[in-house]
């Protein structure tokens, strides 16, 4: 097992250098090739997965044809198909020559299971090559959530990638990653009932208005929870964000089995995984509305954050 | 549902207590008794009816604390108590030992190997926490070393803390096992593990050898034991198997105390020539109550006792809430005073609402000439119509025909006020009750009593939080044709149904307010009417539990109390109707427009409108 040191990087800094893989996802979103058109990476092998399911969408068809241009191989896949995704990337390792591995991953349209999936794959790689990783996420415009409550179709670890096993003797930590849609997390707090809940927002986030539909929409959540187990994080500064999670983290694992169920922004998501990684006992948790959500075109403002992901030659567990 | 999270009161939920503390606030309900008898029992109730703090009250610690309570009764199981507990993240972790690995006995084993260990650790706690040196660590003991050596764990130090760490080192070897089987199966197509001997060695193996050898230290007797397991409805489902097969064994020194939901689906296991038998094998203990009567003492007692702790005096409930909001002095008992509250109320109905002053027509009944009502029946009559008729008092509103049909928007109203309506709508469920008072008490700044307006507040917010949380609780949401049909949509539906025709619709003699799921009702509604059940949002209503192989179908529900306040509906069970009907409203298209034509006729007919 290898553990990533972390470090924030600068866009316009990492699109000047050259990958050996870029990796990325299509999907209906508008935003999906922006990371790999502005990368313009003409040296290294370009993968894209794309989504089995919403594959006749017009916005899907037309990203298609971007990575396409772009020259990138198309990898089909179900959403929840973490295996397919991480072995994609790992072929791709083993076929670089290179001693490190530059390798972006574009996780803006990706779902939870294949972001967390390829992470997990690379702390798992057993040759002694070192892995030089960027992770990517292009910023969307804001777009209003919707009124109506949905519930979670989509509950609990994703199979596969969780390696807790606790006996059910101590109390239960609940840390969620909050979103702005309309009481999902509530939803979440009643059926694993913890001891503790903590609520992670970002603010400041991209955009403020996003931050006052997570308060009202989280607005019976937050009545419920005392005021100082709620924690905000500024959304693009990540590694001040991991440094957040962690402290607690190292805390709650010494007197309760934690869950970690990261429903906002993706960069919590993957801060998340990241935690996991170090701490197994951890249970990172997906929750989703699953096809119930209305589709939202997500069109990118052209910021991107991203965070470089060293992983050395040896094993640093 | 965890109601009053929001004030300073600690939590209610038992499983996050340990056992002396639900011990020093525990009220016994007369199911307690019951689930004390030396049987097999399976425990049935929705979330928050007491389950796990009734398991709970059967070990040690519990029932010491419980003793030098105030609220202690003289019930003493015969038999001393293992307490295994279980939560969706334990089952999630189960579930995620993989069931498909190749060979296919693999996951079944590491999932088996954990319960077990579950099940062991669970009985060195019972052992520690009956024993007064039990939680030293370095106590080593004869008891413990025998169970090291009857468990295999040869390693481990002969104390209850030894035994204890080396169950944990065990569980951790199990996800060991279960990482290498995936690495293998990844790389080889198939696991090729070594299993080590105590992951074939079953809990029901286990633990009687242990049981012996804890038995045989205490001087050779042939004590009973009871294992309790919680939740059962989110264990793996071979789990579920085997201890309700369990329910027929003989050994006369353990004892199997089942929590499950009340539509717990017992799959074969209860079901065929050699299953268990209720009556014969095993008692059903319900915890939920067709109507409000049932469970009306034991909320009492639960209420007289929050208030008590509070205020630091004893407190009669009626005394500090006062009479509930649908009870008003003047029918019955002889009382025919025209200026009774009952009286005034029916005059007021009778002005605004030709169906009620028909319908007292028929019955020989005239508001302004109390005197003349004479008759047991005509008695039974208006305590009959009374709930209604107290309903739309307060929702219908005034003025011509046309508009007496609208249902007002009142909220906040005081018909949910006073102490058995408090009790009818926490529908016998403690947590719900704890919650509702806590709630007013962070209100209420005099003691002795808690006004109207704050009850009426509280109800209607908590009713309101329960609707809502039922539309966010995970999979509440299913496909219908090309339509998702959400839980709270059927409920809305149903209490829509009832409402509408209690308020708005000509006056009812003989109102529904429950319904049975016929068999013209869709699946994927019937598990949102499982879901509902298991959550307390609908509550099962038949007088008999018998444990069902397929669906609530052919069963009857109502909606319950807590959700009253939300659809302005009466704290009684009515006559029922079927489901289908109810869900009009839900049908998909032209259905719904050829079915809403069907309601307006129903409900006006010629003549009203």
């Amino acid at each position: 097992m290898r553990l990533p040191r972390l470090a924030q990087s600068r866009f316009d800094v990492e699109r000047a250098g050259e990958f050996d893989i870029v990796v990325a996802a299509s999907g209906y979103e508008e935003r999906a090739p922006f990371v790999s058109e502005a990368l313009h990476n003409t040296e290294g092998e370009g993968l894209v997965f794309g989504f089995d399911e919403s594959n006749d969408h017009p916005r899907r068809v037309h990203n298609d044809q971007v990575f396409a241009a772009l020259g990138y191989r198309m990898v089909s896949c179900s959403g929840n198909d973490h295996e397919s995704t991480a072995a994609a990337v790992s072929d791709a390792i083993a076929r670089c020559p290179n001693d490190p591995v530059r390798i972006a991953i574009d996780i803006t349209s990706m779902t939870r299971a294949w972001y967390w999936g390829i992470a997990k794959m690379l702390s798992e790689v057993t040759s002694d090559i070192s892995l030089d990783v960027t992770y990517f996420y292009s910023i969307a415009e804001y777009e209003a959530p919707t009124n109506e409550a949905e519930p979670a179709m989509v509950i609990g670890p994703i199979r596969g990638l969780s390696a807790g096993l606790e006996l059910p003797t101590s109390p239960i930590s609940l840390c969620i990653g909050l979103g702005y849609d309309r009481d999902l997390a509530l939803g979440l707090l009643e059926y694993i009932e913890p001891s503790e809940t903590w609520l992670y927002y970002a603010s400041p986030a991209t955009d403020d208005q996003y931050v006052r539909d997570v308060r009202r929409n989280n607005k019976q959540l937050f009545s419920r929870v005392p005021a100082e187990n709620v924690i905000r994080y500024p959304v693009k500064d990540l590694l001040h964000t991991y440094a957040q999670m962690e402290s607690l983290a190292s805390l709650l694992v010494r007197i309760s089995r934690v869950i970690l169920a990261p429903m906002g922004p993706k960069p919590f998501g993957l801060l998340s995984f990241f935690l996991t990684l170090k701490y197994p006992e951890i249970d990172a948790w997906r929750v989703s509305t699953g096809n119930l959500r209305a589709q939202k075109l997500r069109r990118p403002t052209g910021e991107v954050l991203s965070l470089r992901a060293v992983y050395s030659g040896q094993d640093t567990r | 549902m965890t109601l009053g999270l929001e004030t300073p009161f600690p939590s209610f939920n038992a499983r996050q207590l340990t056992a002396s503390e639900v011990g020093a606030t525990f009220v016994a309900p007369a199911q307690f008794r019951e689930l004390c008898q030396t049987e097999h029992t399976l425990l049935l109730g929705p979330r928050g009816s007491g389950k796990t703090t009734l398991l709970k009250m059967l070990t040690a610690p519990a029932l010491r604390t419980w003793r030098m309570s105030p609220y202690a009764e003289d019930i003493q199981p015969a038999f001393r108590s293992i307490y295994v507990p279980a939560d969706v993240l334990w089952a999630s972790q189960l579930e995620d030992l993989p069931s498909d690995l190749e060979p296919a006995t693999i996951g079944r084993v590491l999932s088996e190997a954990a319960v077990g260990t579950n099940v062991l650790y669970a009985f060195i706690q019972a052992l520690e926490d009956s024993s007064a040196r039990g939680h030293e660590p370095s106590v080593p003991s004869a008891v413990a070393a025998d169970l090291a050596g009857a468990w295999g764990l040869t390693d481990a130090y002969p104390s209850y803390y030894g035994l204890r760490l080396a169950l944990r080192s065990r569980l951790a070897a199990v996800r060991a096992l279960t990482n290498e089987a995936l690495v293998q199966a990844k790389q080889f197509g198939q696991a090729h593990i070594e299993i080590p001997a105590f992951a074939y060695q079953g809990f029901l193996d286990s633990l009687p050898l242990g049981i012996e050898v804890v038995n045989e230290h205490d001087g050779g007797n042939s004590a009973k034991w009871a294992l309790c397991f919680d939740e059962l409805e989110i264990s793996p489902t071979w789990l579920q198997h085997r201890l309700l097969t369990a329910l027929r064994s003989t050994d006369q020194r353990l004892l199997y105390k089942l929590s499950a939901s009340p539509l717990q689906n017992p799959g074969s296991a209860l079901h065929g020539p050699v299953a268990a038998q209720e009556g014969q094998d095993y008692r059903v203990v319900r915890l939920w109550y067709s109507g409000s009567a049932e469970s009306r003492e034991f909320s009492r007692r639960l209420a007289g006792s929050r208030l008590s702790k509070a205020w630091g005096v004893a407190v009669d409930p009626r005394r500090a809430l006062g009479a509930s909001g649908f009870t008003v002095d003047g029918v019955g008992e002889n009382s025919y005073d025209p200026d009774a509250p009952f009286w005034l109320e029916l005059k007021r109905g009778a002005a605004n609402d030709s169906s009620l002053r028909r319908l007292l027509k028929e019955w020989g009944v005239s508001a302004a000439s109390p005197e003349k009502v004479k008759g047991e029946q005509r008695d039974q009559f208006l305590r009959k119509i009374k709930p209604i008729l107290l309903l739309r008092n307060e929702f219908r509103v005034a003025g011509p025909e046309y508009q007496r049909r609208r249902v007002r928007t009142r909220k906040r109203s005081q018909l949910y006020s006073g102490a058995e309506a408090l009790y009818a709508i926490s529908d016998g469920n403690p947590r719900w009750l704890i919650g509702l008072l806590a709630d007013m008490l962070a209100r209420t700044k005099r003691r002795g009593r808690i006004t109207r307006n704050v009850q009426s507040d509280v109800i209607w917010q908590s009713s309101q939080r329960f609707r809502a949380l039922l539309g966010a609780l995970p999979r509440s949401s299913v496909n219908v044709g090309d339509k998702s049909l959400a839980l709270v949509a059927i409920l809305d539906a149903v209490g829509k149904y009832f409402s509408d025709r209690m308020i708005r619709g000509p006056f009812p003699l003989d109102p529904v307010g429950s319904f049975i799921v016929d068999s013209h009702t869709d699946m994927s509604v019937v598990h949102l009417v499982e879901l509902a059940v298991g959550q307390g949002a609908l509550v099962y209503v038949d007088s008999e539990w018998r444990p069902s192989p397929k669906t609530p179908r052919g069963k009857r529900f109502r909606l319950s109390f807590m959700l009253a306040p939300h659809y302005k509906l009466p704290l009684r069970l009515y006559d029922a109707v079927s489901l289908s009907e109810c869900l009009h409203d839900v049908a998909p298209g032209r259905r719904r427009a050829a079915l809403a034509k069907v309601r307006q006729a129903e409900l006006f007919p010629s003549g009203e409108e």
